[in-house]
């Protein structure tokens, strides 16, 4: 396979390095409009080629958006990877896996979560993408639980916890901005910082174990 | 306009109500199947009517979503000026309008099918939808603001939160199963409980 000691770039790495750049220009331009409002022609504009030459690397805008969940999914796996793997209590090791998944998809994938996006995709690819959703679902809730029992979290339904983060993490687009001051990481820290701690000052107002306090439920 | 004292629908109220019926049923099948998988065809058998008589009710899909969308913020906006008169302080206020949401929405209109689909929308419509948006937006930053000023909040980012709070209900439509064994009042008091108190143990 190497020719002339690597010093050229193989047919292959050519391929996929302008392949690469139609799924980056992609996201930057689906995170300032808007999936539904970009149009494939105006990404071929952004990178001065011609929609045909765009057409040899991806096949329509579905297939760029599949490319994106892949990702996501493969950047929640490696989150979830870094979760387990941190010492500490349950709590700690959720915080690790929210922390790393989120800096993950705003550094890798510019900022766009598209996560959101799922009713666009083609039918098979939504399945392979909810399939893979799910197990990831499965394996954060395995967090929690850990957390749960260790006493280091709460004891609220799991799945809402989840599907709590998943929320937060699907909105980060609409206050974030690429060009704005924070970085990935920052970001991740506040959101974080946020779902772990809640947003009231003082503690949640009942007596735990003993008697309950008269106001509220 | 009151004749046989009111007890004969008139036929106004009996298009209302046939609209309502239509109207409950599709959030129905949008929240069990998902909005794009719902046809008029099948809200029309399931009602055991015409596909041509459903028409003289809706005039497609996209207005059926609009009006979901209407309800959902009508909902929004009384839970907000409730909170505004009963909530004692910024996070009371949030805390409950937030909760009377979920659940208002929930018990209202039959799951939470549709409030995430904005991009199906006509252009027209979607423009009201995200204006009516903003504005709910901008009372929530108002509450977390007052939170952060009489001390009830903890020092976050309102916009920051605001967002994460919409976040998690926008989702709710997505592992939400009206026959399932929560009921939207359930749904709302943990949802909020989370965001509020957080999942960590104080320490």
């Amino acid at each position: 396979m190497a020719r002339w000691d690597n010093a050229l770039q193989t047919k292959d790495e050519i391929y996929r390095l302008k392949r690469n750049a139609v799924l980056r220009e992609s996201s930057v331009i689906f995170s300032q409009k808007g999936f539904h409002n970009t149009s494939l022609a105006e990404v071929a504009e952004r990178l001065n080629v011609s929609k045909g030459t765009l057409y040899n690397y991806v096949k329509d805008k579905q297939e760029i958006l599949y490319e994106f969940h892949r990702s996501a999914l493969e950047i929640g796996e490696q989150a979830l990877e870094a979760g387990f793997a941190q010492e500490g209590s349950g709590a700690v090791k959720l915080a690790a896996a929210m922390q790393r998944y989120i800096s993950g998809l705003i550094d890798e994938l510019g900022g766009y979560c598209v996560i959101a996006e799922v009713g666009a995709l083609k039918l098979e690819d939504r399945a392979r993408v909810i399939d893979g959703r799910s197990a990831f679902d499965k394996r954060f809730i395995e967090l929690v639980d850990i957390g749960q029992r260790d006493g280091s979290l709460r004891p609220c339904n799991p799945k809402m916890m989840v599907f709590t983060f998943m929320g937060a993490l699907q909105t980060i687009p609409n206050w974030y901005s690429p060009r704005g001051r924070l970085s990935g990481e920052e970001i991740a820290n506040r959101v974080v910082h946020l779902l772990m701690n809640g947003m009231a000052k003082a503690k949640k107002p009942t007596a735990g174990r003993g008697r309950r306090s008269g106001k509220g439920d | 306009m009151a004749r046989w004292e009111n007890t004969i629908q008139t036929n106004q109220e009996v298009h209302r109500l046939k609209r309502d019926a239509v109207l409950r049923e599709a959030g129905r099948l949008f929240s069990r199947n998902g909005y794009h998988n719902t046809s008029l065809d099948e809200v029309a058998s399931t009602l055991g009517v015409s596909k041509g008589t459903l028409y003289n009710y809706v005039t497609d899909k996209q207005d059926i979503l609009f009006s979901f969308h209407q309800m959902a913020l009508a909902i929004a906006r009384r839970v907000i000026a409730e909170a505004q008169e009963k909530g004692e302080n910024g996070l009371e206020k949030i805390k409950l309008s937030t909760a009377n949401y979920i659940r208002e929405v929930g018990e209202e209109l039959g799951g939470y099918g549709v409030i995430a689909e904005i991009s199906a929308l006509k252009p027209e419509d979607r423009k009201i939808i995200i204006e009516m948006r903003s504005e709910i937006e901008r009372a929530y930053g108002d509450f977390a603001q007052e939170g952060a000023k009489d001390g009830s909040l903890s020092a976050i980012d309102p916009k920051m939160a605001i967002f994460t709070f919409f976040g998690a209900v926008q989702l709710v439509p997505n592992w939400f199963s009206p026959e399932g064994n929560l009921s939207p009042a359930e749904v709302a008091d943990a949802i909020t409980d989370i965001l509020i108190y957080g999942m960590a143990t104080p320490s």
